[in-house]
């Protein structure tokens, strides 16, 4: 049983409107249970309910729907271990819903393997109700573990479904790879986007009616006057795919695919030996670092460019004499150009909001992380950050773009956590 | 960065109220932690036997609801951890309701819904002994009540509202057993002189009207004897806002204008006007432009007479014969037009426990008075203004008195029932998590029932 309280506010954001002290509250309680049968089969089940107030609620003249509080129905955890080795965590394949997650430095920021998008590439540091503690991905799926040489290699294999975005239920392969030393790690995985699709055609919609996914090419006598989406052709371009080309242009149309590869690396050292003993917390002095490729293939305009899908995270764990448990200070650099992911969301178009304005005051973002064990049932978290953070609206969508998008912005949250 | 100190007041309020007691009495690393899990279930069954929506006819709105079935179903699960003065009670609730459209509406508003709650979600520390003074903290979601005798009406100092003073006995889902305030924050409650004297102070959070997250410090005592109780509280309502200035809209609804006016026989005269219903005479001038305000004081007086004691023992039950009171003033600041007249913001409730010869655990009948000229918070409801609508109802006297008769028996070590007739101030909730801006028991021959049967499953 746990109980989560958070309490915090954007300080400083954005959002169509300027945001400000906006209050973000969280109330979360866990009932969970584990079971075993034998030596080989493990049972995780749970249910949390998570009071949360959709986003706009400090708005006046917002209705009822769009800012009463309201609880969430969700499942914590509910999956199937067997474990191939009895008594033993060396390989094992679970199955169901868990959350997921492979970088153990990456306390807000990175875990881009599976929780950012490939087309568009979005990366999301909170789904909007677990606020702080969460930078994992809610799988569903199969997940495989084989560690090897007592644990100096260790590999994972999963498959996924696809659990919110048309079309669900696609699979995506992945496969990650760690060595672990005593005084460093590194990982390299890849994740292989819808690779298997029930329905392929949606992966990359093409109906006449999906204009804003169709991106069209106008050449003339070999030179590409224009190469992207149709919805932001100039004119004349436009008029051209109307009429199907002339004597003297050719015109081709073709489609965003949500299908893509994406790549990830990270290592890191841990140089917490070079501490007193007796001040040492067990994660001091840790430095650590993620890079991933969302989408290794180009697409025009949106993704034309391989160094703008490639996030950077780095960090290191401050040492705290044992004051705190951990204190983790970590940045990121994304120099995407785009932020707002509208018709991904509305549609499920695997574009970037053409007509939204293009970011560049956003590529860095910045997080300082906490956790401290005051007693056996008590625990307290606190994060300040500029992130990737974003909001559920009453629709339970979340928004369009992260509220924190220059570098005067960011927000703090701290939580409660009772229990065991 | 001052800016930032000032709106995060109540958040950092709490984390320094953490820091303090926390290590205090911080739990010991010895003991083992007891659990205790609670399921629980009810059936409720009734009917708004006559009933009064000013929002109908139109729009398939029933103007008349008759015999409206008032059902609902719930399942509680509540844990409990304890170590030594330290526990954590978390629950989940799954109802069945229908939301209240109105009439004949869409399926949203009509079709069976499961709603999941979160009954309770606290953590709490206690501390001090009873010989001298001992307290509780409190953090998180929970139940909060204060006066034991309110089983219905009353429970003003939470539950009402300040400008405007609405009440409510139910927020539309649960229907009965809701006089409490579903509280978010903390709570610090101390008990002195053995117990007699307790002293409640509240930071909660403002969770569904405008300006939700803002804090409204409160704090109540109550003073017990053999025979008698007597109780006070006062709250701040937003006195501890994150954004200031958003307390009083500037819509043109929420605009009031105090200027001089000519009469046709050439007098002149101060008024006050709503801006957008200028006065017919003329303007001379305008001396003020004022806005109304979501803030305010609210303070509550309470008092009770225990004569169950002059009943023989063996038919007397623990609450029978007490005689009780509660008074609110909802709002202490005269504001003009709608909140010129403190004695039209001051709901008065008495009642009385009907001894039973130990039938019933306890059969509660109250009373209210409460002559509010208006009643309908539609502005408030869907604009958030702090005004009460007018256009569909004004100067409303018919609802000034309510009445609420209240039972409960044990039957056994799982069952308990409930039964409530009244006609106080009930609301349901439709589709779109609107509760009915107007009381749907708005006059005398306004009633509903219910029954409720509960189990405790473990």
């Amino acid at each position: 049983m746990k109980l989560k309280i958070d309490a915090g506010q954007i300080v400083n954001g954005f959002y169509v409107r300027k945001v400000e002290f906006q209050p973000v509250n969280r109330n979360t309680v866990v009932l969970s249970e584990n079971a075993k049968y034998g030596d080989a089969w493990e049972f995780n089940a749970g249910f949390e309910g998570i009071l949360w107030w959709p986003f706009g609620a400090s708005d006046l003249g917002l209705p009822p729907e769009q800012r009463t509080v309201r609880v969430e129905p969700r499942l914590s955890q509910a999956k199937a271990k067997l474990k191939l080795i009895p008594e033993s965590n060396k390989a094992y394949v679970e199955l169901g819903f868990f959350p997921y997650k492979y970088n153990s430095d990456a306390h807000n920021l990175g875990e881009y393997l599976y929780r950012s998008g490939t087309y568009p590439g979005v990366i999301q540091t909170t789904d909007g109700l677990h606020l702080m503690d969460h930078a994992a991905y809610d799988a569903y799926g199969l997940h495989a573990h084989l560690s090897l040489m007592d644990g100096l290699i260790e590999q994972e294999f999963n498959l996924f479904t696809e659990p919110n975005l048309i079309p669900t239920g696609d699979l995506t392969p992945a496969y990650e790879a760690s060595l672990s030393g005593k005084l460093f790690q590194i990982g390299v995985g890849a994740a292989y986007n819808r690779l298997i699709s029930y329905n392929s055609a949606s992966v990359r919609p093409h109906a006449s009616t999906d204009e804003n996914n169709r991106y069209i090419e106008v050449d003339s006598t070999g030179t590409v006057l224009y190469r992207g989406p149709y919805s932001i052709a100039p004119y004349r371009m436009q008029q051209f795919f109307q009429h199907d080309g002339d004597s003297l242009h050719t015109v081709s149309h073709h489609y965003y695919t949500q299908r893509g590869l994406k790549l990830m690396a990270r290592a890191a050292v841990d140089l917490g030996f070079l501490l007193p003993e007796q001040i040492r917390g067990p994660q001091d002095l840790r430095i650590f670092t993620e890079a991933a490729v969302l989408g290794v293939e180009d697409q025009p305009y949106y993704y034309d460019d391989i160094w703008r899908r490639i996030p950077v995270m780095a960090g290191i764990n401050i040492p705290t004499f044992k004051y705190l448990d951990i204190l983790s200070f970590q940045m990121e650099y994304y120099r995407s150009l785009f932020n707002n992911d509208e018709q991904f969301i509305a549609n499920s178009y695997p574009v970037w909001n053409p007509s939204a304005p293009r970011y560049r005051r956003d590529d860095w973002k910045w997080s300082v992380y906490t956790e401290k064990t005051v007693g056996k049932l008590f625990k307290i978290y606190a994060q300040v950050a500029n992130d990737h953070v974003r909001l559920p609206e009453f629709t339970t969508n979340l928004s369009a773009t992260d509220l924190t998008v220059k570098p005067s912005h960011w927000y703090y949250l701290i939580r409660l956590e009772f229990g065991g | 960065m001052k800016k930032f100190f000032k709106a995060s007041r109540p958040e950092w309020l709490l984390v320094g109220l953490l820091a303090v007691l926390a290590p205090v009495d911080a739990p010991a690393e010895t003991g083992d932690v007891s659990h205790k899990l609670t399921v629980k279930s009810f059936i409720d069954f009734g009917h708004l036997v006559s009933g009064d929506n000013p929002y109908g006819p139109g729009a398939s709105i029933d103007a008349h609801p008759s015999m409206l079935p008032l059902n609902r179903t719930g399942v509680t699960v509540i844990q409990e951890s304890a170590l030594n003065r330290f526990d954590v009670s978390v629950g989940l609730t799954g109802l069945i309701w229908w939301p209240y459209g109105g009439g004949i509406t869409d399926p949203i508003e009509r079709v069976m819904n499961v709603k999941p709650m979160i009954p309770i979600a606290r953590a709490r520390w206690q501390f001090g002994s009873q010989a001298s003074v001992a307290g509780a903290f409190l953090v998180g979601t929970f139940p909060y009540k204060y006066n034991p005798d309110a089983k219905d009406l009353g429970e003003y100092l939470y539950r009402g509202g300040t400008y405007p003073g609405f009440l409510t006995s139910t927020e539309g889902w649960l229907l009965m057993n809701r006089a409490s305030n579903y509280s978010h924050g903390a709570l610090l409650s101390l008990s002195q002189m053995n117990g007699k004297l307790k002293h409640n102070f509240s930071l909660f959070m403002e969770t569904q009207y405008y300006p939700v997250g803002d804090f409204s410090p409160g704090y109540d005592f109550s003073f017990t004897q053999k025979w008698f109780e007597i109780g006070g509280g006062v709250v701040l309502n937003h006195y501890l806002s994150s954004r200031p200035s958003a307390l009083t809209p500037k819509a043109a609804d929420n605009t009031y204008i105090t200027g001089h006016v000519k009469d046709s026989a050439g007098t002149v005269s101060e008024i006050t006007w709503l801006s957008n219903s200028p006065p017919t005479d003329t303007i001379k001038d305008t001396v003020k432009i004022g806005h109304w305000t979501l803030k305010g004081a609210k303070v509550m007086a309470r008092a009770a007479l225990n004569l169950g004691s002059l009943l023989p023992e063996n038919i007397r039950g623990s609450e029978d014969l007490r005689i009780f009171t509660e008074v609110a003033i909802l709002g202490v600041k005269d504001y003009p037009i709608y909140y010129n007249d403190r004695t039209r913001r001051m709901p008065i409730m008495a009642g009385i426990n009907l001894p039973t010869a130990k039938l019933l655990d306890v059969l509660s009948l109250q009373v209210e008075y409460y002559k509010s000229l208006y009643n309908d918070i539609q502005q408030f409801n869907v604009n958030s203004l702090p005004v009460w609508q007018t256009a569909t109802t004004d100067s409303v006297t018919r609802d000034d008195w309510k009445w609420s008769i209240y039972a409960k028996k044990s039957v056994n070590k799982l069952v308990t029932v409930y039964a409530q007739a009244a006609d106080d101030h009930f609301r349901l909730t439709d589709g779109h998590y609107k509760v009915s801006s107007v009381p749907l028991t708005s006059s005398l021959s306004d009633w509903y029932y219910l029954i409720r049967l509960e189990f405790a499953l473990r």
